[in-house]
């Protein structure tokens, strides 16, 4: 004989207006004093919670732990039938109670970690549902459902049929022995325990009401095995927390697994919100709002195309059974109302009208995590509370010590605001931004701080990686470092340390670094990483962290720099500008801490460079470029680099590249250099024809990199140079370019450098 | 076999249609010869009870349920594609399922006149005795009209636009003025048009706004990967093959796939693996001139070679497709047989070496 035979079983699917629908059909009729809800039994002390008047959908449940991977979320929206069955209980003085295993079971239940005979030939749970509607000729499990299922309107009609669909899927998954499958087993015996718990304490089975997936609703039966002590003690643990948190309909659209998510959120929230109202239907509603948000992105849409619409979607149903689901809405607004459109602009709409951007709110104090309390700790502190809004707000911070304070804490109060938001920055938390300013002073620092409804999601997840925003940037940086195997990688996590305040994490990376610089040998890494290097070293002070440790550091990467420059240098073009970028850093930084790097070495390295004939031409050229810069050339040998470069002997494309390189440092200087020019014009009157033609495209090029006025200097040098009068050369310039001229020049643009 | 160079699909796959109207079991809206169900199984491909239904279009089944849902409405379909994606051909067993016939065909050039579309006359006889009915000669439009049938206006925008618009107040009003008769011809219920226009080609005019907004535009794309675009030409090649009694085995699923890598990677821009860049030449490179690549080198291999296809055959017909303009196309050519077909290995040799020789 079944003891749950007058229990009250809904079946229902998470996530469905209709189910949700029965379930508040069913529960207004039998008006039951227990209502029991396929959730985890250790969040039940939470249940007040979600209805507490200031908590507004979507939520979600969260149970985590700090050292387990899995986390179980469980969203709840408006048309959540466990959602409002907690609402009715709750409004009617019923008793109401979570009966699935346990969160910290669930946690521990880790697919490796569970001893299974395996078979092979395993149905991947999911793929039962995709071949349900396959067989059904729909192309996804949703549309089955909604064709099916979503516009019943009768309580007791929907009841039977999820019965039965329950009862179907159990069929097809019989004798599998997946881990899914015995999980779904195993919950089943809890829960039956639970409910004969229940009525060991004396409530009648006729006022228990149940609510769970359609999947477990036929075996709900007494006479089937219930969790035995033993077995209920050998269940696994892992000691976990479980928290409230906002949630967003962006989130639910892209969720899988337990409680699982919805692809379209607000389409069925609409259906929810004017389930009562017969007028309008869900169609006309859906195209009507496609067209508004077409016409905002400025696409006209007339009237007739959304009857044509209505009347494509209804066509598109009748190949089916009649029912319209959103698969057919979006089709028919597709091809009716948007054929124009570029698949971008669809997408927003897409997004729009089917997900929706709704976020939930949860009160603070209400439940919160360790994270969410030092969170709003922090904010007084730093008396940073009130920018707290979704009002976009301009913040400055100087960071350098206040004077006109009295107390210590306060003197430094933005740097320890800088230092927050930075952290904020790491864990992805979006609050604060700043941009990169060419900075008009080191110690001027402006935001823009901003907090949404989204952000509070993004620092209640932070609480996976620690209790407090301290902790979790500290892990994180550990796990990164850890990954790290890059020296790139490394050097950019040393700024971020820096901007974070964490100085305990420099020595750590630090230590790394001596491990990874000698095998890691690149030259661009090596000057990334000695740019990062350098930054600490000049900005550790005025964010008051000791960086002297990076000090010998710098020293040593430069220097194996400074080995690797010929041995980089020898690339091809389409590299130089990347190592070209890297030696502008290593000059940066000799011009700037000459003190801490050999800056000999690194001049010994560039004139090695520079005298080299078998490396790229450019390369040569910027670094006897660097080296003119740095006022270590006469202009003797000036005289001689630029004879020996710019000689006929050398093909004339590497000539000019050397000039390219020698011109992209510094060029203002090199411009009113006389010599240079005279050079340059012996050098073009010794080229051949062909050569010349060669030379004019690589001209062109460089020459378009001077600036206006440095353009009008050279050509006043050329004339002088040539002899002519400022009048003739004007004159000659004025002119139009002849028919064979123009052809020319035509022709150059056709230039292939592969016909050579 | 019948004497024809190609019959209509009605004729080729009556048996299927007849069955399918025998054992119809949904209601058939009017005018049409069976149930939309039916219709998108005799496209699509399926089991009726112990009959197998062949697959006529390969590819994303949404489409065809979108073409057929168009037509069940008041609403015209237009059909939009690259050259070579199967508009003429699901335009034609669209017509041939729904209305059995799938000859009410209307084909668009630059030279189309009113006339072709509306109706002309007998000049003869509307001279001699005055306008009369005999005299009127019936557009196929008046026809699907009169028989509530499908009409097929293949290319329509190579029409000029003003005689495109010709279709604007018939397919709203769904009927046809004859003033000189002082009727009008009604249309019964199961007319509809389906239209089909190129995207890329010299030669395509724009369609007004105003007549577009009375078609619902379906747009075909090119087959989205390999594995579906040989099932596609895999199947045509043993239909043509035997329309057209070619002497020849069919080539083996290695070659029509060497042929169909050419032309993906030429058609992308970029190799398979997507490691390397390639020149575009200026052809489309459709399905349907591979088929017909395929189909021409079966050809040759029947009346000039021992009735197996070798890669000169292919290399013959690659050459063909490939250079459409002499100059531009034929550095794409060498530059896709040099980096690409080259380094691919010794079954490719084969097309590589011929492929020289023609160069």
């Amino acid at each position: 004989m079944n003891a749950f035979a007058d229990i009250e079983v809904i079946g229902v699917r998470h996530l469905s207006p209709a189910a949700a629908n029965a379930v508040l059909g069913t529960l207004e009729k039998s008006k039951p004093k227990v209502v029991l809800i396929e959730g985890p039994a250790d969040a039940t002390d939470l249940l007040k919670y979600i209805v507490h008047e200031d908590v507004k959908l979507p939520i979600s449940l969260l149970a985590y732990s700090q050292s387990s991977s899995r986390t179980l979320a469980y969203p709840l929206v408006d048309y959540s039938p466990e959602y409002v069955a907690i609402k009715w209980a709750f409004e009617n003085d019923a008793l109401v109670k979570f009966i699935d295993l346990p969160a910290k079971t669930f946690l521990a239940l880790d697919e490796e970690s569970v001893d299974l005979p395996v078979q092979h030939g395993q149905r991947h749970r999911l793929d039962v549902y995709k071949e349900l509607a396959l067989d059904a000729g729909e192309s996804s499990y949703d549309s089955y459902w909604e064709r099916n299922f979503e516009h019943q309107h009768s309580s007791e009609t929907f009841r039977e049929m999820s019965w039965g669909l329950g009862a179907a899927l159990r069929k097809l998954e019989e004798g599998d022995t997946n881990f899914h499958h015995l999980e779904n087993l195993t919950r089943e015996s809890y829960m039956r325990r639970c409910i004969q718990d229940e009525l060991d304490s004396g409530v009648s089975a006729a006022s228990i009401a149940l609510i769970l997936g359609a999947y477990h609703a036929p075996v709900i039966d007494s006479q089937e095995h219930i969790m035995t002590n033993k077995e209920l003690a050998s269940l696994p643990i892992h000691q976990c927390a479980i928290t409230l948190m906002p949630y967003s309909y962006f989130r639910l659209s892209r969720q899988s697994g337990y409680g699982a998510g919805n692809s379209s959120p607000l389409y069925f929230t609409h259906m929810w919100n004017s389930r009562e109202d017969k007028t309008t239907g869900y169609t006309s509603r859906y195209i009507s709002e496609a067209s508004a948000l077409l016409k905002k992105k400025s696409y006209k849409v007339s009237t007739a195309q959304l009857i044509d619409a209505g009347q494509l979607a209804a066509s598109l149903a009748s190949l089916k059974n009649g029912v319209v689901v959103l698969e057919d809405l979006r089709s028919a607004v597709q091809t009716c109302m948007m054929n124009n459109v570029p698949l971008s602009i669809s997408e927003e709409i897409w997004d729009k009208l089917e997900i929706g951007s709704a976020v939930g709110f949860v009160p603070e104090g209400l439940v919160m995590t360790s994270i969410q309390d030092d969170f709003s700790r922090l904010l007084k502190e730093l008396k940073l509370a009130r920018y707290k809004t979704d009002q976009l707000t301009e913040l400055k911070l100087d960071l350098r010590e206040n004077r006109q304070v009295k107390t210590a804490k306060a003197a430094f109060r933005d740097l320890e605001r800088s230092k927050f938001f930075n952290q904020l920055k790491f864990l992805k938390i979006p609050f604060a931004d700043s941009r990169e300013e060419d900075s008009s002073a080191s110690w001027i620092e402006k935001w823009f701080v901003r907090w949404r409804p989204e952000s509070e999601i993004a620092l209640v997840e932070n609480v996976l990686w620690g209790e407090t925003i301290k902790a979790a940037v500290t892990a994180k940086f550990v796990y990164e470092i850890q990954q790290c195997n890059k020296l790139v990688m490394l050097s950019r996590l040393l700024r971020q340390a820096l901007d974070c305040g964490f100085e305990s994490i420099i020595s750590h990376i630090l230590n790394k670094l001596k491990n990874l610089a000698v095998s890691d040998a690149d030259f661009l890494d090596l000057s990334h990483t000695c740019n990062e290097l350098s930054y600490l070293v000049k900005y550790g002070s005025i964010r008051r962290v000791n960086t002297q440790a990076c000090e010998p550091f710098l020293g040593q990467l430069f220097y194996e720099a400074c080995l690797l420059l010929m041995e980089s240098a020898d690339c091809d073009e389409k590299r130089q500008g990347d190592i070209a970028s890297g030696m502008h850093r290593l000059q940066k930084i000799s011009n700037s801490v000459d003190s801490l790097v050999d800056v000999s070495r690194w001049q010994k390295s560039l004139q090695e460079l520079s005298n080299a004939t078998n490396r790229n031409p450019f390369l040569s050229g910027l670094a006897f470029a660097l080296l003119l810069n740095q006022k270590v050339i006469t202009d003797e040998d000036l005289a001689k680099q630029l004879q020996f470069r710019l000689s006929p002997a050398l093909a004339s494309d590497i000539a000019i590249y050397w000039f390219e390189g020698l011109i992209s440092y510094n060029a203002a200087d090199l411009v009113h250099n006389k010599f240079l020019w005279e050079s340059m014009s012996l050098y073009v009157e010794c080229l051949t024809d062909d050569e010349f033609k060669k030379a004019l495209v690589l001209f062109r090029r460089t020459f378009s990199q001077f600036e206006n006025d440095s353009k009008k200097t050279i050509t006043d040098i050329l004339i002088n140079i040539w002899g002519l009068s400022k009048e003739e050369a004007t004159e000659f310039m004025a002119l139009e370019l002849t028919e064979k001229e123009s052809e020319l020049l035509d022709e150059l643009d056709d230039l292939d450098f592969d016909d050579f | 076999m019948s004497d024809l160079l190609r019959q209509s699909a009605e004729d080729i796959f009556a048996e299927e249609l007849d069955f399918l109207i025998k054992n119809e079991k949904n209601p058939i809206p009017d005018g049409w010869s069976m149930s939309p169900k039916s219709v998108l199984l005799y496209i699509c491909g399926g089991k009726v009870g112990s009959k197998t239904i062949s697959s006529k279009f390969i590819g994303h089944k949404r489409l065809i349920e979108i073409s057929i849902a168009t037509l069940l409405t008041d609403r015209s379909l237009l059909l939009v594609g690259e050259p070579g994606t199967a508009k003429s051909w699901l335009s034609e067993h669209l017509a041939a399922a729904i209305s059995g016939d799938s000859e009410k065909i209307i084909q668009g050039t630059a030279g189309t006149t009113e006339e072709h579309i509306r109706y002309s006359w007998n000049y003869a006889m509307l001279i001699a005795n005055g306008p009369s009915e005999e005299a009127l000669v019936k557009s196929p439009l008046c026809k699907a009209m009169e028989e509530g049938a499908i009409l097929r206006f293949e290319e329509i925008t190579r029409c000029a636009p003003e005689i495109q618009d010709a279709l604007i107040s018939i397919l709203s009003e769904k009927n046809l003025a004859i003033p000189d008769l002082g009727k009008q011809i009604a249309a019964k219920r199961g007319f509809s048009v389906i239209a089909t226009a190129n995207t890329r080609d010299k030669g395509v005019n724009d369609m007004s706004a105003a007549l577009k907004r009375r078609f619902n535009v379906v747009s075909l794309p090119a087959p989205v990967d390999l594995p579906t675009e040989l099932k596609i030409v895999k199947q045509r090649l043993t239909e043509t093959a035997k329309s057209l009694s070619i002497q020849a085995k069919l080539p083996s699923e290695e070659d029509v796939t060497k042929v169909l890598t050419v032309f993906r990677e030429l058609r992308q821009g970029n190799t398979l693996d997507g490691k390397s860049k390639l020149k575009i030449p200026s052809g489309v490179l459709s399905t349907a001139e591979a088929i017909s690549l395929l189909t021409g080198a079966m050809a040759m291999a029947g009346s000039f070679g021992n009735g197996e296809v070798t890669g000169e055959h292919l290399a013959n017909g690659l050459h063909g497709v490939v250079l459409k303009d002499e100059q531009k196309d034929k550095v794409v050519w060498e530059d896709y047989l040099e980096h690409v077909v080259k380094k691919r290995g010794a079954d490719w040799r084969p097309i590589y070496e011929a492929s020289r020789q023609l160069l």
